[in-house]
């Protein structure tokens, strides 16, 4: 019962078009980002935002519409392929880029390194020898061919794959003592020391506290009871 | 009808423990010599049930019985002997035989070497350890029979993972074990201690050697495990971080910890709770660590075949044996004696500052393997704790240790003054930081500098008080009076020179790993190669053959160095198909200076193959060092100070023992 | 004083409560991260004819069953019957992904046990399954009419999973669709 109610609702919502809780500006922004990875038929190829001719801007009011609508991007992207077919898909952009390849190698390498190979467990993407390791590290490659920074590559397969892709846990609220625990234990063991060294006494023979003095007592009846 | 007897033999074994444990306990409360004396046969009888029990079923692997179920999945005809008999502990059930084996002779040991203990401390001491292998038997009898027959019986078995059919994994276990189930004597002891109520330094007399002696097994056994993992796994390390490394690392290290907190014990009387604590701290991890390999709560590359059911029986295992210790310690560690506190220029302190760095490396060892588990416990979120972790963590750690393990040994029990080593001191800086500062602008590494200038450190600290120890330059020092020094030297010193300066040589090791080892991966065809550090790999052919019981395709790869011929390797890849599985057999040049590696992955001809190639200087270092550590341990056990032979033993004494 | 002696029990209590939950959990499952995200965008090609091309809009329009598995798969084979009846049924539209195989195997293997897909993607490379964050075979996503993806099964589904878990999702998902419609 509970989806039925939940779902009419948000088809409810949906039919008031800017109702489905997007803002102008979240609306805009799929626009935009829907725009940049579509081509304009006839353009070759290159991507719709870059042009304002008139049939440019009609597809990119219609895109709007089919946004406000509460279209998902992907229905919006079919709604197009059946129209005008591959004439509006972007093909892959070639990012001419200018890192060499030993460069190129050597940064997939360091990125590699500090990437979980998510079948085998505990190694990592570019020990690993398993396929779905070896596809990963290419993607890392192609990442960074199209000129991603090593974090950026690092951040795209962990938005795939969440925090269990990385190597190295980040620094956030469910590491904190993961990764200060170490530091406040060596801290609180050099406390301790210190305490301890306080505590004695130069001479051997200094006065016993009355706590030594009852526990030296107990000790002495014990070795009597037992003997 | 054989393994029937072996099922026998555990059943009687299980019964014998048992009773064991309650002789043992009501013979020592009510002072009762017979009971006592039961104890004593019922540990060697169950010692001599358990290694029959092991006997029969190392029997049914070599002559392959596969109406013995565990044989049958685990065993096939066409392998090498060696490895139809290896293969008894490379399984669940056949491995925790072995344990409870080692422990059954751990037990037996305790009563030939301690007949000079006080009646009550060893009948209570081998009921403790009679009752922690009745708990391991009953595991084993309950979870994990390895006698269960199989019908119908098979022609052929299924074979034994291909990554186990290695020498160098045969012997692991059966080190490692010796190494955790020592630690169960020094558990044993301690319990024993805290149900008596009393303990002094002659306790920690008795203990030593046991903590030693397990100790050095456990290194041997980590070692192996290490040098298996390098040259089998082909991934061009010799350390992992993974879980079931961590596992067997944690005793160790609380075990190092143990080791010199029973130094402190017997020499001062003091730390003696501590030292009790140690005790139960380091065989609880051992038994965490079996708990972790055989429940499967932390993935791991090489746990075991996991069963939750086993899992919750080893867990309810630890919450008696720990959990109970850990109680009585609650209780009872109110009536031993506090002991002395120290000064800060002793050995004492240094040993204190040992002490809570080891611990604290345990810990930190700790969180870092179970944090993913509290973690997805508490939230659902799933994290790895991969090698970056314990290099920031651990590393400095260790850093640290050696900065004070270094001087530590230098300074007088008790009481000393920093001007008494104030020129040992600056020998040691003088030493250390120009060769760090040269590594720093030759190396280019920062931590290779800090690295090598902390082995340095280490090193000339450690020497400088062995020299301390012959009085080289006190007095006359001709070859023949300096032999005749080192012969009256105690077995503990040594023990201890060899041990650090294994140490120093593993760091040496672990840094130019750290620090100057490269690799490079690349799909080569016949006639290319690939250069790593001035070494180039050529793959010159690759050849297909047929093994025992695989398929091999193995490499030619020839390593020059500028026009010279370094080396021709030939790195393999095996298809076992009983096993339907592919192993690597990388190659190696194995030098005292570097190691060279060749592993050779999948391809044919037309694309080439996947070649993988490594320079790693000083690799052997790091195992030749520890392996130094562990004879070490073994040289400190023949140390005459310690209550370990049947010879009577010296009285503890109030002063300070000399020889120092 | 006291407290330094009750400390290592009560500190080894905590652990054992974490150990004992930890024995209720799978470590090798990972959680998705791809609930409620729309299908990548993909491009690739048929298994059957490698000259037609597989798109991401072409799994729009209707709730999918988008079905990842390989001839070498073992687990997959098991779950193959229920998939099969799934189709006989038409339940439900199963859409495959071929990962990692050779397009010869996967065609015997199809051949061999039946081929419940209205369309199988082949993903040699894995292009389109590390986009989807797949971590082994056989996963199933759940994808809605309108290309997002609601729930993803780790493992075989069997008589049981379907029944328990991703049928009341693609009940689910009917249900917001009828109400929209």
């Amino acid at each position: 019962m509970r989806p039925f109610v939940l779902s009419l609702l948000l088809v409810l919502a949906s039919t008031f078009g800017v109702a489905t809780g997007q803002t102008g500006e979240e609306i805009d922004a799929r626009v935009d980002a829907l725009s940049r990875s579509l081509s304009c038929p006839g353009c070759d190829g290159t991507p719709l935002a870059n042009h304002a001719f008139p049939l440019a801007t009609d597809l990119k009011t219609m895109i709007k519409d089919l946004v406000e609508e509460g279209r998902s991007d992907l229905e919006i992207r079919k709604y197009l392929y059946d129209r005008y077919g591959d004439a509006m898909t972007l093909s892959e952009l070639e990012t001419v880029s200018d890192l060499s390849a030993e460069e190129i190698k050597s940064r997939t390498e360091t990125v590699s390194k500090t990437l979980r190979c998510v079948v085998c467990q505990n190694q990592s993407i570019y020990d690993s020898n398993a396929p779905l390791a070896e596809d990963m590290r290419r993607l890392v490659q192609k990442r960074i061919e199209a000129g991603d920074s090593d974090e950026e590559a690092r951040e795209y397969l962990r938005n795939l794959y969440g925090d269990y892709v990385l190597m190295s846990p980040p620094l956030q609220m469910n590491t904190i003592l993961l990764w200060l625990g170490p530091a406040l234990l060596v801290l609180l063991g050099g406390v301790w020391f210190l305490s301890r060294l306080r505590a004695v006494p130069t001479a051997p023979e200094a006065a016993l506290t009355e706590e030594q003095r009852a526990r030296v007592a107990e000790a002495l009846a014990e070795r009597d009871r037992s003997a | 009808m054989l393994a029937e007897i072996g099922q026998i033999a555990l059943i009687l074994a299980l019964l014998i423990s048992a009773l064991q444990g309650w002789m043992g306990l009501q013979g020592a409360h009510q002072n009762d010599g017979r009971a006592m004396a039961f104890a004593d046969r019922a540990a060697v009888l169950q010692a001599v049930l358990c290694i029959g029990a092991f006997a029969l079923l190392a029997h049914a692997f070599m002559v392959s019985d596969f109406s013995v179920k565990l044989v049958a999945t685990n065993s096939h005809t066409s392998k090498p002997m060696i490895y139809k008999f290896s293969g008894t502990w490379g399984n669940h059930e056949g491995s925790m035989l072995l344990w409870i084996m080692v422990m059954a002779l751990f037990g037996a040991a305790m009563v030939w070497f301690g007949k000079t203990l006080p009646s009550g401390l060893r009948a209570r001491a081998l009921a403790i350890q009679g009752l922690t292998t009745t708990g391991f038997l009953a595991f084993l009898i309950f979870t994990s029979n390895p006698f269960e027959r199989l019908s119908p019986i098979p022609d052929n078995g299924n074979g034994l993972n291909p990554l186990l059919q290695d020498p160098g994994l045969a012997l692991h276990p059966p080190f490692l074990y010796l190494g955790y189930v020592g630690f169960s004597v020094a558990f044993s002891f301690a319990v024993a201690a805290l149900i008596e109520g009393r303990v002094d330094a002659m306790w920690a007399r008795w203990v030593r050697p046991w903590v030693l002696l397990a100790w050095s097994f456990l290194t041997i056994g980590i070692v192996l495990g290490s040098v298996w993992a390098y040259y089998e796994l082909g991934w061009g390390g010799w350390w992992f971080w993974d879980p079931v490394e961590n596992v067997s690392f944690m005793p160790w290290l609380a075990g190092t910890a143990l080791l010199h907190s029973t130094l402190v014990a017997q020499a001062r009387g003091s730390f003696i709770r501590w030292t009790l604590l140690l005790a139960i701290t380091t065989f609880s991890l051992s038994l965490v660590g079996t708990f972790i390999v055989r429940s499967g709560v932390l993935t791991s590359v090489h746990a075991f075949a996991v069963d939750p059911d086993r899992g919750v029986f080893i867990l309810a295992l630890l919450i008696l044996a720990t959990g109970g210790a850990l109680a009585l310690y609650a209780m009872r560690s109110g009536k031993i004696a506090h002991g002395a506190g120290f000064e800060l220029e002793s050995r004492e302190a240094g040993l204190v500052l040992n002490n809570i760095l080891l611990v604290v490396a345990t810990a930190t060892v700790f969180l870092g393997t179970f944090y993913p588990l509290v973690i997805d416990a508490m939230t659902g979120d799933k994290i790895t704790v991969g090698p970056p972790y314990f290099e920031w963590t651990f590393g400095p750690i260790m850093a640290l240790l050696i900065v004070f393990m270094a001087v530590a040994p230098l300074i007088k029990w008790r009481s000393d003054t920093w001007t008494r080593i104030r020129k040992t001191l600056l020998i040691m800086v003088a030493a250390s930081v120009p060769l760090a500062i040269a590594v720093a602008i030759f190396g280019k590494s920062v931590f290779g500098a800090i690295g090598m200038g902390l082995a340095v450190w280490l090193l000339i600290g450690t020497l400088a008080n062995y020299g301390r120890k012959l009085r080289i330059g006190e007095t006359k020092s001709t070859a023949g009076n300096l032999l005749k020094r080192f012969a009256l030297l105690p077995g503990a010193t040594h023990g201890f020179a060899l041990a650090h300066l294994g140490l120093a040589i593993c760091t040496v090791g672990i840094v130019a790993m750290g620090t100057w080892s490269d690799e490079e991966v690349d799909r080569l065809k016949l006639g290319e190669s690939i250069s790593v550090s001035g070494y180039t790999f050529t793959l010159e052919s690759v050849d297909r053959a047929q093994g025992p019981n695989f398929v091999s395709e193995t490499g030619r790869v020839v390593i020059e160095r500028g026009d010279r011929r370094v080396a021709t390797l030939n790195p393999e890849q095996r298809m076992y198909p009983v096993e339907r599985n592919n192993t690597t057999e990388g190659a190696m040049e194995v030098g005292a200076l570097r190691i060279l590696y060749a592993a050779k992955g999948e391809g044919n001809p037309e694309e080439g193959w996947v070649v993988s190639v490594y320079y790693h200087p000083l690799v052997i270092w790091i195992w030749i060092g520890a392996l130094m550590m562990a004879f070490g341990g073994f040289l400190s056990i023949a140390d005459r100070r310690h209550a370990f032979s049947r010879r009577k033993a010296p009285q503890p004494s109030a002063q300070p023992v000399a020889a120092e | 004083m006291s407290l330094s002696r009750i400390l290592p029990v009560g500190v080894f209590l905590i652990l054992v409560v974490f150990m004992a939950i930890g024995l209720t959990r799978d470590p090798s499952v990972i959680p998705t991260e791809m609930i409620d995200r729309e299908m990548p965008q993909f491009e690739l090609p048929e298994l059957y004819d490698p000259d037609i091309a597989v798109r991401t809009e072409d799994l729009v329009g209707e709730t999918t069953l988008v079905n990842v598995f390989g001839s070498w798969c073992v687990a997959c084979l098991q779950e193959h019957p229920t998939l099969m009846q799934l189709s006989r049924d038409r339940t439900v539209r199963i859409v495959g992904v071929n990962w990692r195989d050779k397009r010869e195997d996967a065609l015997t293997w199809l051949e061999r046990h039946g081929d419940p897909y209205a369309s199988i993607i082949f993903d040699a490379e894995s292009d389109l399954v590390i986009e989807m964050g797949v971590t082994g075979a056989p996963e199933t996503f759940v994808v809605d009419p309108r290309g997002r993806i609601r729930y993803k099964q780790i493992g075989p589904i069997t008589p049981d999973v379907w029944d328990d878990t991703i049928r009341p999702v693609i009940d689910a998902i009917a249900a917001e669709t009828e109400a929209a419609s």
